[in-house]
């Protein structure tokens, strides 16, 4: 049995493997109020698109990737890198008008009188719990099949080169 | 440098099942197919449910060539001796006839086995996903469980073309009607039941267990079961040939 | 070098064979019976390929079954090659030659392979597939080769071949023990013949032990048959010859004396005996 076309058909295995990626863009959709964590491998390529719905909330997540702690105020986009990635609310903030009773002094004819009455009034909520969902977009843009592909582009090609030299040693023998 | 009368019966029995350019052709394939690993696993969202749709034999393209090869061996290699009398020039070499079996068992069932797993490790490891051991597990028993049926059925029947119609028939049967009831008892939830079933096609607990369910004891339950028919069909298929008459 | 005694092997209910005989070291046995009689279940067995039923079968004192040791000294050689067919000439008799630790390039030069080596064994013709066979069973310098119907796909030419190596092999001290439909070339070449029919053995012995006889079948081509059939008073005319049973010294004297010419005398064969011993 010849070795040389094994190695040279693995060799070029190896070569399409490091060559070759899914470039079809994969889009995870998921939403959360608690914490979301999603782990990325190191072929992946892809953006984590933060979002709400609630245009009148700013919203504060903890997101922890490989132990780093970072805060970031949605809407945001993160470029992924591989590892595992949670997100946690930090604190959310949004302006509630409420109506509130005040004691307004009218000048009539009479003299001064004092009415009670009902204004809207603009109040800053901060929360640590989320009150509007937060919407987490995976994109993939790119896979790889390898972690490594200038390695194993480097590897196939020497294994390519080997398998070519035993194939000529092989010819020269027989 | 001389080899032992054993190693060079092996030699002549392995190079029978694998002529250029089987090898050239399968080792490569097997190695690229893994893709599939990668494309079900970014689909999951990296979790285990694209690892384990990768592993279910049939979209497994590498399982697949695996279980193909050892097939074809069993069958159109080993049974076709066996019928047309070609294993007598190896039954009349001055080695035992355990162990010539041993060497045919070997090349046929368990070469391709090893190179799956070859394959399969060394993709998952160059894309660093990492494989529950059970999952690779779960293959591995069910590749014994039904390769072993297959090479029970040939020293049965000896005809390779009966062979080839009994082993889809008994496989096929076990596998899909195995799938179908397990699904119906999943979605029963009748553990009993599915602890009887489990045999047939652990791949289909294995989704449930990668969507939430907690069905690891049923899983184990399956595979040790396939594992002790596996080892029954190897012993009864070593007594059959130990008493071959050609 | 081979006993059977009382060996049966039986197929379901029904036995096959059921025979006594013994194989002399240094001889060559041949054995002879009609299809069907037991020749290749009887050879089946002493090569180790099926098991017996019952009785004993000792091939160089050993039970054949399940006994990788008889084939260090023993070789079988089939009617064709019983090896898978898509191997080529050399890597057959190379592989076997690494078995034996034994190099075959001096039998391939003696047997004139050299021109076939990169042949399939599938692509050979029946002659060269018997000389490729043949070669493969020299490898492990056997004591002992057996034989079933070795020349059935063999023309005359290549029979004739065969049975010169088998002389020149027995020379040597090789035994054989060969199976064969072709009498008139087996006789030859055999010293002892077992004859079998039904399952049963009919006859043992030395060929001249099975082909003396008081009274044999004696074919004569003579100048005037009618008048040397009125001679011996007995005979029938079989195409030119004259058929007729009797002492040969009888019948010759006879002719003599009433002035016939003998032209030709041929003495019964091993084909007679067959017929004999077979009852056709």
């Amino acid at each position: 049995m010849k070795l040389s076309g094994l190695i040279i058909a693995l060799g070029i295995a190896l070569l399409s493997l490091a060559l070759t990626s899914i470039n079809a863009t994969v889009t995870l959709t998921n939403t959360f109020t608690n914490s979301y964590s999603i782990y990325i491998p190191g072929t992946a390529i892809g953006t984590l698109q933060l979002s709400q719905n609630a245009t009148n909330i700013t919203t504060y997540l903890l997101v922890i990737h490989n132990g780093e702690r970072e805060f970031v105020k949605l809407p945001a986009t993160l470029y992924l890198s591989p590892g595992n990635w949670t997100l946690m609310p930090y604190n959310e903030t949004y302006y509630q008008i409420v109506n509130k009773v005040e004691n307004v002094t009218e000048k009539t004819n009479c003299g001064n009188v004092t009415v009670q009455k009902v204004i809207k009034v603009s109040v800053e909520n901060v929360t640590n719990k989320l009150t509007s969902p937060v919407i987490v977009k995976v994109n993939i843009y790119r896979m790889y099949l390898v972690r490594d592909p200038g390695l194993i582009e480097v590897i196939g090609i020497s294994t390519l080169i080997i398998g070519i030299a035993l194939f000529v040693v092989e010819r020269f023998h027989s | 440098m001389r080899y032992s009368r054993s190693f060079q019966v092996f030699r002549m029995i392995f190079r029978e099942r694998y002529r250029e350019p089987t090898l050239e052709l399968v080792l490569p394939t097997m190695l690229v197919a893994n893709i599939f690993l990668n494309a079900y696993y970014e689909r999951s969202g990296f979790q285990l449910l694209g690892i384990v749709l990768a592993f279910v034999p049939i979209i497994s393209v590498s399982e697949t060539l695996a279980f193909a090869i050892g097939f074809r061996n069993i069958v159109y290699v080993t049974g076709d001796h066996i019928y047309k009398g070609g294993i007598i020039s190896f039954i009349t070499t001055p080695i035992s006839r355990s162990k010539i079996f041993l060497y045919i068992y070997i090349s046929d069932v368990i070469i391709p086995l090893i190179f799956w797993l070859l394959t399969t490790l060394a993709y998952a490891t160059m894309a660093g996903i990492s494989i529950p051991p059970l999952v690779l597990l779960t293959f591995i028993v069910g590749y014994f469980f039904s390769e072993n049926i297959i090479f029970t059925l040939t020293l049965t029947l000896r005809s390779p073309g009966i062979i080839t119609l009994a082993s889809l028939f008994v496989i096929g049967g076990i596998f899909i009607f195995g799938g179908i009831g397990l699904y119906y008892l999943l979605l029963k939830r009748s553990i009993e039941e599915l602890y009887l079933l489990s045999f047939m096609n652990p791949y289909l607990l294995w989704i449930g267990q990668a969507e939430g369910g907690k069905f690891m004891p049923i899983i184990i339950s399956g595979i040790t079961a396939d594992a002790l028919i596996a080892i029954a069909l190897f012993v009864s298929s070593f007594m059959i040939f130990r008493r071959l008459e050609l | 070098m081979i006993i059977a005694e009382g060996l049966t092997k039986s197929f379901g209910d029904k036995e096959v064979i059921n025979v006594t005989f013994r194989v002399e070291r240094g001889s060559i046995t041949g054995f002879i019976g009609p299809n069907g009689a037991g020749k290749t279940t009887t050879i089946k067995i002493i090569a180790g390929l099926l098991r017996k039923t019952r009785g004993k079968v000792e091939v160089m004192g050993m039970d054949p079954w399940n006994n990788p040791r008889i084939y260090e000294r023993m070789s079988v050689i089939f009617t064709t090659i019983y090896h898978p067919q898509e191997v080529r000439v050399i890597e057959y008799l190379k592989d076997m030659g690494k078995i034996y630790g034994k190099d075959p390039r001096d039998l391939i030069e003696e047997y004139k392979l050299w021109p076939h080596l990169n042949k399939k064994l599938s692509q050979l013709s029946s002659g060269l597939a018997q000389r490729v066979q043949l070669v493969a069973a020299l490898i492990k310098e056997p004591e002992l080769i057996v034989a079933d119907e070795p020349t059935a796909n063999l023309d005359p030419q290549a029979r004739l071949e065969f049975y010169e190596t088998v002389k020149r092999l027995h020379a040597k001290g090789v035994t054989f023990f060969i199976s064969s439909h072709i009498l008139s070339e087996l006789e030859k070449v055999v010293t002892h013949v077992i004859f079998i029919n039904q399952g049963k053995i009919t006859f043992e012995g030395r060929l001249n032990e099975a082909l003396n006889e008081d009274e044999e079948v004696i074919y004569l081509l003579v100048d005037n048959p009618e008048k040397a059939i009125k001679v011996l008073g007995k005979g029938e005319m079989e195409g030119g010859y004259i058929k007729v049973r009797g002492k040969v010294r009888e019948v010759v004297d006879k002719l003599d004396d009433a002035g016939v010419t003998i032209i030709n005398l041929r003495r019964s064969s091993l084909d007679e005996v067959f017929k004999k011993f077979s009852s056709v």
